[in-house]
């Protein structure tokens, strides 16, 4: 019954917690545009977090440097189950380019250090492929996200052509 | 009254960015502020000796998201003084307008953020409502919204088709009369002066002795644009202004930020109206002859200085970056002691802070 | 630029009375004028006094035998400044230039760290950009730092 009600609680309105591993700020910049007048989150119920405690979804931004290692496994340690992590941006997806070729402080995506439930890759990714993706993973939860989703699609130009591009790529 | 240390960041509701500061305060003043970096250090010096030029250029850019050109465009510029390359005239205008319209993106981002700091969100809000406007005619440039691109070493990438001029000039016409407004709530609003007068002081002198760039300086009343000192690209051909304010305080950064503004909508009008035609590129040698130089340009948070060197092969063998950011810390810490706690927010953020910009 | 650049070395080497080992351009804006090490803090207070110019940064960079100091000055028009010295890699001890131009305190801070320069006199010569878990005698812009770190990344490939 609990599980249900988490369950219900986490599709309708996930509350968002932003970690920023040493990313160069832009993906931080579009996280922050998404929640503006023009992109909107919040009519998806989405709200920014201070608190990973607060948090069902945790938005990491940037390469994993050695000095934020540490406290990104106490931010994801500290945030309750059940929660998932999104990748935002390519350095937060591979942590290239920072990573290799001549980086000593760099260790590497954000799966490095966490499980990472989504990727969402882009230099930086617009904010509606930020709001995109995480319906992508709620809409895995819940069927009812799924039509919100397909409702969504729509208002995108160009997003069907790119979706069966990036369907052929996958398989 | 005793005295008691408490810490900010690196993960913090008001940060978007990890840094720590660990500020003693005797009741509500600061007494002293101890600043920790290096959460975004990326070692973007080291890697750049491994990588080609170009390849050096693509990583330069990625060291800060709101003022990417900058980097971009200075790197660039920094390889061709090393060739001794001269870049075709229409190309120089080109990477000019799209210097101004990244200052405009990045004082309207400061504007918002500062708003937020201060608890009007509803400036916020329509600030980067209005940033918007900017985003898509970089977007419609370039192809990104961020990280254009559009600098290489000899020119441009992309070129400016009459469509492109038109819904330009159109978005300017929007810019205009929103950053009037601007200037009237920056100068007029009592709740916004309220939080902003006498808040953040930092005296002429402190500014000099300290070295602080950009609108840090200028709202302290030193006249010092690298614009204006070492004028490049499209700059010596257009008109504008050195903004100062003699206030030297949080009010007088903000209406420096806010006329700037104004300053880059009239530059880029000016830009659009003197375009050469001509090529938009050269070819560049991908090997540097040995030398060093040193390359300057006014970032929307204050003057980017890089130093290179070359060997000779098609590495090179020194980048140092100087960003506006670490030069204006010494400052904004001077700025906070003494100063209530309740304030430390917007004296900080008065700076315009870009740690990703400051560790590299 | 150049007659500007010759005018300002000649007016440079009339007024200062100390050893400029040499003078010279770089770049299209730059004087670079060569010190030795233990004149910097004269020099620098000089170059900063004559008005002209305010302290951009500090560079260092390592060419073997020494590591090499760069401190770049700025002004209002060109040219601007830049006094290049240089340390034995085996003794990389210089007078820190702080206590006189409180704007270098970060620029030494970061030279100390990726290169083991040490500033005598700094008031607070702290680590800046490397991490708290970073060994203490491991400078990453050093030559034989910069070579290790191409092997490993060979390794990881």
């Amino acid at each position: 019954m609990l599980k249900k009600m988490l369950h219900w609680a986490i599709c309708k309105s996930p509350w968002v917690c932003h970690i920023n591993g040493g990313s160069c700020n832009n993906c931080d910049i579009e996280v922050v545009a998404a929640l503006m007048p023009r992109f909107d989150l919040e009519r998806f119920g989405i709200l920014l977090q201070g608190s990973p405690r607060h948090a069902d979804v945790l938005i990491c931004t940037g390469p994993i440097t050695r000095q934020i290692r540490d406290r990104a496994i106490r931010i994801y340690e500290q945030t309750p189950d059940p929660k998932f992590v999104i990748a935002v941006g390519t350095c937060a997806a591979s942590g290239r380019p920072f990573y290799g070729d001549g980086s000593y402080n760099v260790l590497g995506g954000v799966d490095k250090i966490m499980p990472v439930h989504m990727y969402i890759p882009g230099c930086p990714p617009r904010p509606d492929a930020i709001t995109y993706g995480v319906l992508k993973l709620l809409a895995v939860l819940d069927p009812k996200v799924d039509k919100l989703l397909h409702e969504f699609e729509k208002t995108i130009p160009g997003i069907e052509e790119s979706v069966q591009a990036g369907v052929q790529v996958g398989s | 009254m005793g005295r008691i240390t408490f810490p900010i960041g690196p993960q913090h509701p008001a940060l978007k960015e990890p840094e720590s500061f660990r500020i003693t305060a005797e009741g509500e003043r600061v007494v002293d502020v101890d600043i920790r970096l290096g959460y975004v250090h990326r070692s973007i010096e080291a890697s750049c000796i491994h990588r080609n030029y170009v390849r050096g250029m693509y990583l330069c850019e990625r060291v800060c998201g709101i003022c990417s050109h900058s980097h971009n465009n200075t790197f660039a510029r920094a390889v061709e003084s090393l060739l001794q390359l001269e870049v075709p005239r229409r190309a120089k205008f080109i990477r000019t307008l799209v210097c101004e319209l990244e200052r405009i993106h990045s004082h309207l981002l400061w504007l918002g953020v500062a708003a937020h700091e201060v608890g009007f969100d509803t400036l916020f809000m329509y600030v980067w409502r209005d940033r918007e406007v900017v985003m898509d005619m970089l977007e419609t440039i370039s192809g990104n919204r961020c990280h254009y691109g559009m600098s290489t070493i000899g020119g441009v990438k992309f070129d400016l088709t009459p469509e492109i001029i038109a819904k330009c000039k159109e978005g300017l016409d929007v810019l205009d009369e929103r950053t009037e407004y601007y200037q009237k709530v920056a100068t007029e609003e009592g709740t916004f002066l309220k939080r902003v007068e006498g808040v953040g002081i930092l005296t002429e002198q402190q500014a000099r002795d300290l070295g602080a760039v950009g609108p840090t300086t200028r709202g302290s009343n030193v006249p010092y644009d690298a614009r204006r000192a070492f004028p490049h690209d499209a700059y010596p051909e257009v008109e504008f202004d050195v903004i100062t304010s003699d206030l030297c305080d949080v009010l007088g950064r903000t209406i420096v930020r806010v006329l700037e503004t104004k300053q880059s909508v009239s530059i880029c009008r000016q830009v659009l109206d003197k375009l050469p035609d001509g090529d938009i590129q050269v070819r560049a040698k991908p090997r540097v002859p040995e030398g060093e130089t040193v390359v300057r340009y006014e970032a929307p948070r204050g003057e980017l200085i890089y130093y290179m060197r070359s060997d000779g092969s098609d590495k090179p063998a020194r980048v140092k970056v100087r960003t506006p950011s670490l030069a204006n810390w010494p400052a904004a810490i001077a700025m906070l002691e003494g100063a209530y706690v309740a304030d430390v927010p917007i004296s900080i953020a008065s700076i315009d802070p870009c740690m990703s910009c400051t560790d590299r | 630029m150049p007659d500007l650049a010759e005018q300002t070395i000649n007016i440079v080497r009339q007024e200062y009375q100390g050893d400029i080992q040499d003078a010279g351009t770089m770049g299209l804006h730059e004087v670079v004028f060569t010190v030795p090490a233990g004149d910097i803090v004269a020099f620098a207070t000089y170059v900063l006094n004559r008005g002209w110019w305010h302290l951009a940064t500090i560079s260092g960079q390592d060419l073997g035998e020494v590591i090499q100091l760069l401190y770049h000055f700025n002004a209002n028009e060109p040219p601007s400044v830049t006094i290049k010295t240089s340390v034995p890699k085996a003794a990389p001890k210089i007078a820190s230039i702080t206590p006189a131009i409180p704007a270098a305190t970060m620029y030494e801070r970061e030279v100390h760290d990726l290169l083991g320069v040490q500033f005598e006199g700094h008031p607070k010569l702290a680590r800046l950009v490397l991490s708290d878990d970073w060994p203490d005698d491991v400078f990453p812009l050093r030559l034989e730092e910069l070579a290790k770190q191409a092997e490993r990344d060979k390794e990881k490939e």
